[in-house]
């Protein structure tokens, strides 16, 4: 070895000796390194347009010599960094270069803004979940919403089946589907039957979950939004058959060289399986649900995508249960529901570095209520336009301008006996932003925004800035802070007998911690959100105009644990979410600060996922703890002064991966609360005192203690079954 | 060009590891540069560029070199678009994205790399690359999926062939993987 380095060298320093007697030869030699010294083996090195070049050696030297007389351009190029380029001018002599090369933007683990935004995607490198998660996490039996509820930053609240951050009410959680509101993403139901969301996980691409200090492109949610992104171009053509436990799916996909149809039918019942089961409710109707989706892609010459979506769903359901008044009468609940809903984008590139974003979006719900003392009919409908424009001005900093308007539309009609009414509000609700993303050196990044709003219903204007940055410590880990206004139109519900109302408000503040390392993710926030101008009724003044203000106000603070480990255990995924909540606010006919009943202090969510070769299996566990609610009892003196007992829940499911007459095929099993907890969301208390003087009550809680599930998904290709 | 892509050539048969073969994947991109208008010193830049990605361990040079190879790739496809054998060598740059990590991207890329030799075998039915890199990634594919060396087997032998009766229009044209099919079609006649 000592020898042939030597050797070498003697070599090497002969041919340098060489070569001032070649008169027009030009040697080129130097170094490369990165930023931290490290020397680069194996760059290339050469000058543009010509074959004459050479590699880094091991210790980042390089030389090589050029007959190339005129001027030309040095490159010097190594993956994951910026490529170096330079004018020489080779006249015959040496020309030396120390090269530090940049790490290219792609390749760092760069720095984003964190704070409230969890993110599921395929695409994007250091995201904390994959849109597989969603569909394999055990107990959410492929709803959106139900896996989303294993994070940090939301609760429990069994009964409802929807969203509920930081404190905050459901509908202080509002869904966009490719940027745009969707006024009902949740299907209809009856009380105590948790919704599930109307959109199935598979048509999205990427999921952001932001649980509070979300950008300045969207509004009128006052603690969170969820932000969907429709799938692109499938990769091939498809027919999907799902043979379920609860009913039947059919789609199919065609793929063209730049477009796509897809067509689904779905019908859903699950009468027999609770006839086989004995649900804890007695169901005058098993909810049967039935629709279709027709989708379109097509991508155009300056890649530009053209997205188009049209859904129809139909759901109807029934429950009987003893009156709480009259125990020898029978009350019900009934529900019919038809939803249409259209969703039509164009994103692409406009001229020079300005992208555009439009679309165009419509949904139309019908809900039909009936209960023992009549009739509600709802009917709602909101349309939006909305463009944004996007300017990438250097690297890491882009504009983005953007407006949108919202018609919507709600009717409701009542039908009883004693009262008939009809109320009809129409609002316009129209927005306008603009933010800027921009870096500082690669440790620092900033966004800022400004969003305003105007409601015709409410004849206000709402001013709201919104401010985040981040800013990485390390390779790894990296600080966020995140500051907003955010506002929201009160509910229907309290706009009913006045539109004398302003927008309610909301203030987040968000302190986040990440550290993400070979699949691991540890993730801390703190918050502080500040509520204020929520719209009260106060009872002691009846349906009066009156009784209706904007005088709710509160806060809710806290903090979420966040720890996600993929590479300790082998084919095991684990992660554990916890969070803290600390709350308290006067709203809605509360005029007094309470804590609001769907709040729990303590939320633990443990999800497991461990595939086993040998079985192409994958098996799944979910384990959910929340502590106490607040229920009001009658019974005695006071206001929300019950406390439920905790909740507790584990799920497990099992995906077998196989494949049936060649085709790709899933047998999925899932059962929700396999140890038979009992769970109680609350009470539901009668109106009327019983001969003892005290309310009746019954137990809110799930449908059916367990709910055991199967289901096969065969998946068929024509690349699967061509044979040559 | 031909010396210096011949040159390039003879290497390429003497690299042993990743780093070598990501050198003369480097050679070739410099013969790219400067022969802006042929589409084979891409090509092979591309080609080899993948063929250091398979044989790198660590994800991330891996994922680079994958990278690098499709950038190399679409600078041959946009000088010869149409032709049967980039879609074939398109496939085998799908499938090195793919192998970075097969949980994940099984599924998107898995059907990138069949649509690609199917476009491939459609463009030249005579071109065994196609089958090849199909058979390739069905072999590889876990058997509940429908994969496995077995169910590679009828694209393997399809492959063969086409390989023995195959002749390249040019020295320099592309005529690889007939050793490779040859071994993977060894393990689909073992398999019970």
């Amino acid at each position: 070895m000592q020898s042939s380095g030597t050797m070498r060298s003697f070599i090497l320093s002969i041919l340098l000796l060489s070569i001032p007697f070649c008169n027009a030869q030009t040697l080129i030699r130097g170094n490369v390194a990165s930023p931290d010294g490290e020397l680069l083996v194996g760059a290339n090195i050469y000058l543009l347009g010509t074959y004459d070049g050479a590699f880094s050696d091991s210790i980042g030297n390089f030389f090589f010599s050029s007959f190339h007389t005129d001027t030309a351009s040095l490159i010097i190029s190594y993956l994951g960094y910026e490529t170096y380029k330079k004018n020489i001018n080779p006249q015959g002599d040496t020309l030396i270069f120390k090269v530090v090369l940049e790490p290219s933007q792609s390749s760092l683990s760069q720095v984003t803004i964190t704070a409230g935004a969890f993110e599921a995607s395929d695409e994007k490198k250091g995201v904390i979940l994959r849109p597989l998660d969603i569909v394999t996490t055990a107990g959410a039996l492929a709803d959106i919403a139900t896996a989303l509820n294993t994070l940090p930053g939301t609760q429990n609240v069994g009964e409802e089946g929807q969203l509920f951050v930081r404190g905050g009410a459901a509908y202080e959680t509002k869904t966009f589907i490719d940027g745009m509101e969707v006024l009902a993403p949740y299907g209809s139901t009856v009380p105590d039957v948790p919704a599930r969301g109307r959109f199935s996980p598979f048509l999205f691409k990427g999921t952001l979950f932001s649980t509070g200090g979300y950008s300045a492109a969207y509004g009128q949610a006052l603690s969170s939004a969820l932000i969907l992104e429709t799938q692109d171009l499938p990769e091939e053509s498809v027919t999907g058959i799902s043979l379920l436990s609860v009913g039947t799916e059919l789609s199919h996909t065609q793929r063209w060289d730049r477009s796509s149809i897809a067509a689904s039918v779905n019908y859903g019942d699950l009468g027999p399986y609770f006839q086989l089961s004995s649900p804890n409710l007695d169901w005058s109707r098993t909810p049967q649900s039935w629709g279709g989706a027709l989708s379109f892609r097509h991508q155009d010459n300056n890649a530009g995508v053209w997205k188009s979506f049209l859904t129809y769903n139909h759901a109807r359901m029934g429950l009987e249960f003893p009156h709480l008044d009259y125990p020898d009468q029978t009350d019900f609940f009934t529900n019919i529901n038809d939803n249409y809903y259209l969703n039509s984008t164009y994103k692409g590139i406009l001229a020079q570095k300005w992208m555009l974003e439009a679309g165009i979006s419509g949904m139309y719900d019908d809900e039909k209520q009936g209960f023992l003392w009549g009739d509600i009919d709802t009917r709602q409908y909101a349309g939006e336009l909305r463009g944004v424009l996007k300017r990438d001005l250097n690297s890491g900093t882009q504009l983005r301008l953007g407006a949108n308007s919202i018609h919507s539309y709600f009717n409701e009609e009542f039908n009883s006996p004693d009262f008939i009414g009809r109320t009809e509000l129409n609002d316009w609700l129209s927005a306008a932003f603009a933010e800027l993303d921009w870096k500082l050196g690669n440790r620092w990044a900033f966004r800022t925004g400004l969003r305003t709003e105007h409601s015709s219903l409410l004849e206000r204007i709402n001013i709201a800035p919104r401010a985040s940055m981040a800013y990485k410590l390390s390779e790894y880990g990296q600080f966020s802070l995140a500051y907003g206004h955010y506002y929201q139109r009160p509910q229907y519900e309290w706009l009913r007998v006045t539109q004398e109302l302003n927008f309610e408000r909301a203030d987040h503040y968000i302190f986040n911690y990440q550290w993400n390392k070979d699949n691991r993710i540890l993730r801390l926030e703190a918050y502080y959100k500040d509520y204020n101008r929520l719209a009260t009724f106060d009872s002691n003044l009846g349906f009066q105009p009156e009784a209706y203000a904007n005088s709710g106000a509160g806060y809710a603070k806290g903090f979420d644990i966040f720890w996600r480990d993929r590479k300790s255990i082998t084919y095991g995924d684990y992660w554990i979410s916890y969070s803290y909540l600390d709350t308290r606010r006067s709203f809605g006919e509360f005029t007094e600060a309470i804590v609001p009943t769907f709040a729990s202090k303590h939320n633990l969510s443990v999800v497991a996922k461990y595939f086993v070769p040998g079985i192409s299996s994958q098996i799944g566990m979910t384990y959910q703890f929340a502590s106490a609610r607040n229920f009001e009892n009658p019974n005695q003196p006071g206001i929300l002064q019950g406390r439920t007992i905790p909740f507790h829940n584990l799920s497990a499911n099992i995906s077998y991966l196989t494949s049936l007459w060649g085709q790709y095929t899933i047998v999925y099993a899932s059962a929700t609360n396999l140890p038979g907890f009992k769970q109680v969301f609350g009470y539901r208390y009668g109106n009327v005192p019983d001969d003892q003087g005290s309310f009746r009550r019954e137990v809110i809680g799930p449908p059916a203690q367990r709910f055991f599930f199967l289901g096969i998904l065969i998946s068929i290709t024509k690349a699967n079954s061509v044979q040559p | 060009m031909y010396e210096a892509m011949g040159k390039t050539l003879a290497q390429m048969g003497q690299a042993q590891d990743a780093n070598a073969m990501h050198q003369v994947a480097s050679q070739f991109e410099r013969i790219a540069q400067a022969e802006n208008e042929q589409w084979l010193p891409a090509y092979y830049s591309s080609y080899v560029y993948a063929i250091s990605s398979f044989m790198t361990t660590d994800d991330k040079p891996k994922d680079e070199r994958a990278d690098k190879a499709q950038e190399m790739l679409e600078i041959a496809k946009a000088l010869n678009p149409d032709n049967s054998e980039i879609y074939a060598l398109q496939g085998f740059v799908y499938l090195s994205k793919l192998v970075v990590a097969p949980m994940m991207r099984g599924m998107t890329y898995g059907g990138r790399v069949e649509a690609a030799a199917m476009k491939a075998v459609e463009l030249d039915p005579n071109n065994p690359r196609g089958y090849y890199v199909h058979g390739m990634y069905v072999s590889g594919m876990p058997k509940f999926m429908g994969g496995g060396p077995k169910a590679a087997c009828p694209l393997l032998t399809t492959a063969l062939e086409k390989f023995e009766t195959f002749e390249p229009s040019g020295q320099m044209e592309p005529n690889w993987g007939e050793d490779g099919a040859k071994e993977l079609a060894v393990d689909c006649a073992t398999e019970n």
